[in-house]
């Protein structure tokens, strides 16, 4: 079941068209990278594919069908600041079962400490609690993750830790993984294509 | 090149000089049973004026922490022990609440310190101490790419990327003598990067004193003088920028080396195991259960920190 864009375009509110034209396609077992400095839209084009915007023009669709609106996404977004996905009030025991129940194999695999589980988000570093919400992502539903930035406030060292971890089980579920950076060495290191942003005609550079 | 604090062969006084900071953490188990969890045991650290002085290393290793201690704004249920000294005097928490925001300015890692209920316009002009509040703040929002309608907005409505600018324009707006940085750039556009860290370097060369913390080595390396590397709660090495070269034999601690191997653009490996948790910390060396050169005295006796090859490090084996 391939994960498509079909000519999409965006723009928030009455703003610039942020995405226009925008035409992609990955498959389950496929690594994509998308290359471009922050403002070059890759980020929203994260959000159009996991199903969190809707396109303005074109569309986005799933095995060829419009994405699922009920039940767990099978296309994950796991974004650059963790601070933000998770429930402040939550536990995060309570975050993580929400979606699944890892076993212990994975949870070592991502150097969690079973004392994390008790804590509060503000608890934890930031490396610490991302590491949450890429276990979290990884959910035996999901079929495409979508990583934007997802390592990006991780030490190098856990950075190619984890990325060891997720591309062993991508592998073993066959997942398809949109790797979002601005950071074409990382990029380079394990996708199997790499789409450069930086070469799509866009009006108007945004800030984000 | 000149020593850290000698500014044409003449010493100065550190403006920041940290010693033998703890702080332990008192969590509530199970039957009201009281734990201290310690999470920054032992770390030193000095800056000097006219220096920046990049913090990195592992994640959860303390950087926030460190930076929060010298603010006094870590949480109530934390324990803080050791020497703490802001221009020569001890910092205690009545001056800590008198220099935040004046004399010592923080870009917190965490959008979310932003005040959810204030304009974010205002946010800044409240920062700003010297001149018309209008005028400075306009002109940094000018500066930060933020257009004037972004003045008006609360929070909630900034992206991420706005949010972190106006972070950094609130800080930077005003007259402090120390900047503290705490990851002030990942998700921003190149040139808002570049005119960041410019602006820190530039702050730095009037003569204040910039503590930037950063997984980005690459910027690290572009506009600090020094490199501190951090480790479970402590720094395991202090280094010249020079010293994160070709393959990293410059470098004093095997952690440092490895940090610097495990970049993408280097050779992407990674390391067997994860940083000790905090409460779970192991009596010897820190870095003894992840380290190709261990031998027993590491697991007995914990390294203390030396000077060499115009650096510090603490292991028991460097050269
Ligand atoms: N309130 C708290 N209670 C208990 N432990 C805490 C608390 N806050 C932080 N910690 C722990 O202290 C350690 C240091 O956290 P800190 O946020 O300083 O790490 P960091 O070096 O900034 O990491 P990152 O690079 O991921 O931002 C972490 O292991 C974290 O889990
Ligand atoms: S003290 Fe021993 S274990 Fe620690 S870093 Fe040095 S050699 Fe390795
Ligand atoms: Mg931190």
């Amino acid at each position: 079941m391939p994960l498509k864009a079909l000519e999409v375009g965006f723009h928030y509110y009455n703003g610039p068209w942020v995405v226009s034209n925008f035409s992609f396609m990955i498959n389950p077992g496929q690594i994509i990278g998308l290359y471009g400095p922050s403002g070059s839209g890759k980020s929203t084009i994260a959000r159009l594919l996991a199903g969190f915007e809707k396109p303005r023009a074109g569309q986005v669709l799933l095995d060829g069908k419009p994405m699922p609106v009920k039940g767990n996404n099978p296309v994950q977004l796991v974004l650059q600041h963790p601070e933000k996905a998770v429930n402040p009030r939550w536990q995060l025991e309570q975050t993580i079962y929400e979606g699944w129940r890892p076993n212990a194999e994975i949870m070592d695999s991502f150097g969690i400490s079973n004392k994390w589980l008790k804590r509060w988000p503000n608890e934890l570093s930031s490396g610490e609690l991302q590491r949450f919400c890429v276990i979290r992502a990884l959910g035996p539903e999901t079929r495409y993750l979508i990583a934007d930035e997802m390592t990006t406030m991780l030490d190098a060292v856990t950075q190619a830790q984890i990325w060891e971890a997720v591309l062993r089980i991508a592998a073993r579920r066959n997942l398809g993984l949109i790797v979002v950076s601005h950071e074409m060495s990382l990029l380079n290191r394990f996708c199997h294509e790499i789409v450069n942003l930086d070469s799509y005609d866009r009006s108007g550079l945004v800030y984000n | 090149m000149s020593m850290p604090g000698e500014v044409s062969g003449v010493k100065t006084e550190p403006m920041l000089s940290v010693r033998e900071l703890s702080v332990s953490f008192i969590q509530y188990a199970r039957g009201l049973k009281q734990q201290l969890l310690e999470v920054i045991n032992g770390l030193s650290i000095e800056l000097y004026p006219g220096e920046v002085v990049a913090v990195v290393g592992s994640s959860g290793s303390g950087k926030s922490l460190l930076a929060h201690a010298v603010l006094g704004i870590l949480p109530g249920n934390a324990i803080v022990s050791g020497d703490m000294q802001f221009g020569g005097e001890i910092l205690t928490s009545k001056r800590q609440s008198t220099l935040r925001g004046t004399e010592i300015a923080f870009v917190p890692q965490s959008v979310n310190y932003l005040d959810p209920l204030m304009k974010v316009g205002a946010q800044v002009k409240a920062a700003v101490k010297q001149g018309s509040k209008r005028e400075v703040q306009q002109k940094i929002f000018k500066r930060y790419h933020l257009d004037k309608n972004v003045e008006n907005l609360y929070p909630f409505q900034l992206s991420g990327g706005m949010a972190r600018r106006i972070l950094v324009a609130g800080a930077l707006v005003g007259n402090a003598r120390l900047v503290i940085a705490d990851e002030p750039t990942p998700g921003l556009h190149p040139a808002v990067v570049k005119e960041t860290l410019h602006h820190l370097r530039e702050l730095s060369d009037e003569g204040r004193a910039v503590m930037l913390i950063t997984h980005d080595i690459k910027a690290a390396l572009e506009y600090a003088d020094r490199i501190a590397v951090f480790y479970a709660g402590t720094t395991l090495e202090t280094a010249n920028v020079a010293d994160f070269s070709g393959d990293g034999s410059d470098l004093r601690h095997p952690y440092s080396k490895a940090l610097w191997k495990a970049l993408p653009q280097n050779d992407f490996v990674s390391l067997p195991g994860f940083q000790p948790a905090s409460g779970e910390l192991p009596q010897g060396c820190l870095f003894a259960p992840r380290c190709h050169m261990f031998k027993d005295l590491c697991k007995e006796k914990r390294p203390k920190e030396r000077s060499l090859r115009g650096g510090k490090v603490r292991c028991h084996y460097a050269t």
